[in-house]
């Protein structure tokens, strides 16, 4: 489909115009991701593997991971539960619902460890009386998974409200009317309908939950070997110079950035008008 | 006419329903007779569909009473109405195949009720081979025409054996052909069935052919019920009048029960209940008789144009500023050699008055 | 019978659920989103007023508003320029490797912001590919507010493209043959026909950029030399009041950053509608 729209520009025009946006995307995009992998290597694959075999390092892995597959499901099982009532029923105060649903995506990563800290820190308003009771929420997991949470909430229902607002609920009613109960209605039409959207969706809650940053920073402590995610060790290793294992571990990422972006490519080009609204947060 | 103790199987009494402060539904009293065919008729925002949503249980009705097969079903969930209905735009499972799509409401039965595989599967045969898709059991809904969609809807919907059936705007998404043949399909499947059967449709030809009696509905209140050919030769209201096929409306003035149109040579007609004010005359395109200019009783009009469709002819008139739509046959034109500019007599047939409404 | 039957209430949904779905919704909207958030609006109002105008009127934090502020208004900027050409050459030229420029886009809002930061700042550090070449110009990048927007502009690019994009895609082919049989040159059709329809979008392109660049922390730390009062940014700011346990000076400057950026989104929009307004 060669010149789509040709409105009369001239033809070294049209060049000029390709080679400005692929040198700007090559140098603004490309670059910075072969570079990546260009240093994470740039010892050999030896010494790539061993600095990722690090136990610090394998920790930081570890507690990302964990706190992905906690904050994942939870915010997969919050998008459906609010999208089926968002989306299926008309009431008052539904778009206020909504916007509040999305404000955590408006908001910097670190007010939004902020407003964890204000609750649980040492001088917050729970946090005196939680570590009496010897309950830790900020340095500690908990407070990093109440930001992780905070932070990707409507990832998954931004994706779905869409989506089941366009299939309407004849479906489901005719569902009920057939003698299905509220859960087999549930499970066997509106599911199947909602799978790639929410496939979607998890894959963008994801790369985000295991690649925050800011809000995690915040409300972590970074002890090492403790409450250091990936993204957290980066930094560590970086500040310590360890330019090969930083790269490493940030290539790690950008692995999981680019199998993220491809997958969600297929799914755009194969179920296009399953996943209702295909766009950028 | 059924004497009025003759069972009712579906009781609507009284029922009103408001979305917000637009009122749909007012006070709306019908019985639906067992294995009578009804359609509920009238202009979009009628509240017809959301009558047929009361009936099926997917709208409550806020206020007055329903009743199904004797028993109260005000508040019944839908699965426990015995009903089958058949949405608008079919709202079949997308993802599942025809097969699945028509089983779908015996598969989800409680396991001491759910018929076996085997028995599902004959059932399921029997209703592809009524609404005549045999084979094509496989099929995903996205891979049939429109008019296939629809039977796949209505196989569903009678696969769970419900004691009445309601369909909302059965034809309304079919393109004119289709919705023929369906129409006469439907017609011999009810007779053959005798399910009880409400249908809603906003097409008074649709209503009027397919029907065994007619509700129409206007601003969410019953404006008529009863046989079509009641409905159309007695209509109750102008509303009624005016929805059922052209009217040429006229104004005249009504006095001691007599209306005047005003028009020359023409009679009055009785009006008899009519207060004494300005009213409405309404006569049908094809209830006006031409004859020669200047016959006796008759009023004098001049042709504006005509135009021939088919067999019938359309013709254009005036009577001094009072402008005319008349129907007639071909043959009946050409015998008066009708053309732009003659003059001719014009005689109503049948002369219907209503109250002038603003 | 049917009098305990009409005493009952009745119910108002077909469909099942709306009652624990959206009581569900409300409860973790309410205990996750709007208690935390409105408790940082609540802790602000620790700080007397006096003592809130003196911190907010501090140089180091008007500084690190003007840098935030002004970095990232000029960055979601050049987005919004780059972005159009990007999104134009998409949309309306085919070349070698379109899918894969198309589908590389999105590589800002997918790749951790940590592994952002890292790369450019090794990318343009005095030794990186593009920062040796620039330092022998006497231009250094890294460590320096420069080194801010080159990330702002990383972080923000893909919304200025993914919002013009399909309104560029969409637009309708024939007013601009219509131009062209009118006579209308290939500039006069851009300026006069495409961009008046462009704008609205442009514009929520560069908001979406500019909210998400005032925020951006994770990519700007590394490039940034944070120096106080030269490329010390709002977020970085807080983070430092926070370690010293000054919670309400903290909360302070978040929730300014908030109204300030939002002030800023509310009237690009009200330019955008007065636009659509104006020119249908």
């Amino acid at each position: 489909m060669a010149e789509l729209h040709v409105f009369g520009e001239k033809r070294w025009m049209r060049v000029v115009l390709i080679g400005v946006a692929v040198l700007l995307l090559v140098v603004m995009l490309v670059a910075p991701l072969v570079l990546l992998f260009a240093e994470a290597f740039a010892r050999g694959i030896a010494a790539y593997g061993a600095s990722l075999m690090k136990s610090e390092t394998l920790s930081a892995i570890g507690l990302t991971l964990k706190i992905a597959a906690i904050v994942v499901p939870i915010n997969a099982a919050f998008g459906v539960v609010a999208a089926w009532g968002i989306a299926k029923f008309q009431f008052p105060g539904k778009s206020l619902l909504v916007s509040l649903i999305d404000l955590p995506i408006s908001i910097s990563p670190v007010v939004a460890g902020l407003v964890f800290v204000l609750i649980f820190g040492a001088r917050g308003w729970l946090g005196p009386t939680l570590s009496e009771h010897g309950i830790k929420v900020i340095f500690a997991a908990p407070g990093m998974i109440l930001a992780t949470l905070f932070v990707t909430v409507a990832f998954v229902a931004r994706q779905l409200i869409p989506l089941m607002e366009q299939q309407g609920r004849e479906e489901e009613e005719a569902a009920i009317v057939l003698g299905a109960s509220g859960f087999q209605t549930f499970w066997r039409v509106t599911l199947p309908n909602i799978r790639w959207g929410l496939v979607y969706g998890i894959l963008l809650c994801n790369a985000r939950a295991m690649g925050e940053f800011g809000a995690v920073a915040v409300v972590s402590g970074q002890i090492r070997g403790m409450t250091m995610t990936m993204p957290l060790q980066i930094l560590a290793l970086y500040q310590d110079y360890d330019s090969v294992g930083a790269f490493a571990v940030a290539s790690l990422l950008a692995l999981l950035a680019v199998v993220t972006l491809a997958v969600r490519r297929f799914l755009e080009w194969r179920y296009r008008e399953e996943l209702g609204y295909v766009g950028s947060l | 006419m059924l004497a009025p103790y003759s069972p009712v199987e579906i009781a609507i009494d009284g029922v009103g329903k408001s979305f917000g402060k637009t009122l749909a539904l007012d006070d709306v009293t019908i019985g639906v007779k067992p294995g009578e065919l009804l359609a509920l008729l009238g202009p979009s925002g009628s509240g017809k569909t959301t009558l047929l949503r009361i009936i099926a249980g997917l709208e409550i009705a806020e206020r007055g009473r329903l009743a199904i097969g004797g028993t109260d079903a005000t508040n019944l969930p839908p699965r426990d109405r015995g009903i089958g209905f058949v949405f608008q735009n079919y709202a079949l499972f997308r993802h599942m195949t025809v097969f699945e799509n028509i089983a779908f409401g015996l598969r989800v039965r409680a396991k001491a009720e759910r018929p076996t595989r085997a028995s599902i599967k004959g059932r399921v045969d029997e209703l592809l081979s009524l609404i005549q898709l045999d084979g094509m059991g496989g099929r995903l809904p996205s891979q049939l025409s429109g008019g296939q969609r629809q039977r796949v809807a209505l196989a569903r919907a009678l696969a769970v054996e419900p004691r009445v059936l309601l369909l909302d705007e059965p034809f309304g998404a079919l393109d004119a052909k289709v919705r023929v043949e369906l129409r006469h399909w439907l017609r011999s499947l009810h007779e053959r069935l005798g399910l009880t059967t409400v249908f809603v449709t906003h097409d008074q030809e649709e209503a009027l052919e397919l029907s065994d009696r007619v509700a129409i509905l206007n601003r969410g209140r019953l404006e008529q019920l009863g046989p079509p050919r009641e409905i159309y030769d007695q209509p109750a209201s102008s509303f009624v009048i005016e929805f059922l096929g052209e009217v040429n409306k006229m104004p005249c003035q009504v006095a001691r029960g007599i209306a005047r149109l005003g028009i020359e040579g023409c009679h009055p007609v009785a009006a008899p209940g009519l207060p004494d004010a300005h009213a409405v005359a309404y006569v049908r395109p094809h209830e006006i008789e031409m004859s020669a200019a200047g016959t006796p009783d008759t009023a004098k009009a001049v042709v504006q144009s005509l135009s021939v469709i088919g067999p019938r002819t359309r013709i254009h008139l005036m009577i001094g500023t009072q402008r005319l739509e008349v129907d007639a046959e071909r043959s009946t034109a050409e015998a008066l050699g009708l053309e732009q500019g003659t003059s001719v007599g014009v005689k109503f047939r049948n002369v219907r008055i209503y109250p002038a409404t603003r | 019978m049917s009098i305990a039957v009409a005493a009952a209430p009745r119910r108002r949904n077909a469909l099942p659920g709306f009652g624990p779905t959206i009581g569900l919704t409300v409860f973790v909207v309410c205990v996750l989103i709007l208690i935390p958030v409105a408790g940082l609006f609540v802790k602000a109002t620790d700080l007397s007023v006096a003592q809130a105008l003196a911190l907010l009127s501090s140089p180091r934090v008007l500084a690190a508003f003007r840098l935030s502020f002004g970095l990232a208004l000029l960055a979601a900027a050049v987005d919004g320029i780059a972005g159009l050409l990007i999104a134009w050459v998409l949309v309306r030229y085919d070349f070698p490797l379109r899918r894969y420029f198309d589908a590389i886009i999105d590589l800002p809002f997918a790749l951790p912001t940590a592994v952002a930061g890292i790369a450019l700042t090794a990318l343009y550090a005095d030794n990186g590919w593009f920062g040796a070449p620039l330092a022998r110009l006497g231009i250094n990048v890294a460590f320096t507010p420069l080194g801010i927007f080159v990330a702002l502009l990383f972080i923000g690019l893909p919304y200025a493209v993914r919002t013009v994009q399909p309104v560029l895609a969409d637009l309708e082919r024939d007013v601009e043959e219509a131009a062209l049989t009118l006579g209308a040159h290939p500039r006069q059709i851009f300026s006069r026909v495409i961009f008046p329809q462009l704008l609205p979008a442009i514009l929520t392109g560069i908001g979406l950029a500019f909210a998400r660049g005032v925020g951006e922390y994770g990519s700007v730390i590394f490039i940034a030399g944070n120096m106080p009062g030269i490329s010390e940014i709002l977020p970085l700011l807080i983070v430092i009041r926070l370690q010293q346990y000054d919670y309400a000076g903290a909360a302070l400057i978040a929730a300014t950053m908030l109204v300030g950026s939002l002030v800023i989104l509310l009237a690009l929009n009200l330019f955008a509608g007065r636009w659509v307004r104006r020119h249908g």
